[in-house]
């Protein structure tokens, strides 16, 4: 019996507000991506990890990261952004 | 938690930030990982068991959703199935332990 796997219904932080893109680019540099190749869309800012095959996808209220698999580094990203964010 | 008068009351977080003028900032993660090759009704009844308290549907395009966390398949061949899954921040815990087990759970089998 693998018994389940127990999860909390609720994130630890609630993030809220907008980011600028030079404010990701500098923190990501701080944790070691320098890597990264920005684009500007319609809509907002594409980073684009370019070893990693990673995007970010930044819009006004929104982010999403697109990784290929690569669970450590979507932490890392993950708590990159957070931080980047204001937060309660 | 928020105070009128004497009152306390427990609110969403997400209807007090509305509130308070605050936009929340969502945050999505996409993800991809290659499992062996299996039908998705499969994949379904694997996920079921490994979490019985959420619900496990499988959707009408042929997606699986686990709680809110979607399971997608984004390529197939003859040996193996290339899934795509998705989640919100609020469902991190969920979508991070769910990527993990298809990674190392399911993944594990296709070495031979």
């Amino acid at each position: 019996d693998d018994g389940g796997v127990s999860e909390t219904a609720h994130p630890k932080q609630y993030v809220y507000g907008n980011l600028e893109v030079e404010e990701l680019v500098q923190a990501l540099a701080k944790n070691g991506i320098t890597d990264v190749k920005v684009e500007d869309t319609a809509s907002g800012h594409i980073i684009h990890l370019q070893t990693e095959d990673t995007i970010i996808q930044l819009e006004e209220g929104s982010t999403h990261i697109f990784c290929e698999g690569n669970e450590p580094l979507r932490r890392k990203l993950r708590d990159t952004l957070i931080a980047c964010l204001p937060s309660f | 938690v928020t105070i009128s008068g004497e009152k306390m009351h427990l609110e969403d977080a997400s209807k007090t930030m509305q509130q308070l003028g605050m936009t929340e900032h969502e945050i999505r993660f996409t993800s991809t990982v290659t499992i062996p090759s299996m039908s998705m009704e499969v994949v379904q009844k694997k996920l079921k068991r490994r979490f019985p308290h959420q619900s496990v549907q499988l959707t009408s395009d042929g997606s699986i959703l686990v709680g809110s966390v979607l399971v997608k398949v984004a390529g197939e061949s003859e040996e193996s199935l290339d899934l795509l899954v998705s989640w919100p921040y609020q469902e991190e815990d969920l979508g991070s332990s769910l990527f993990t087990i298809l990674q190392h759970g399911f993944a594990s089998h296709t070495e031979t």
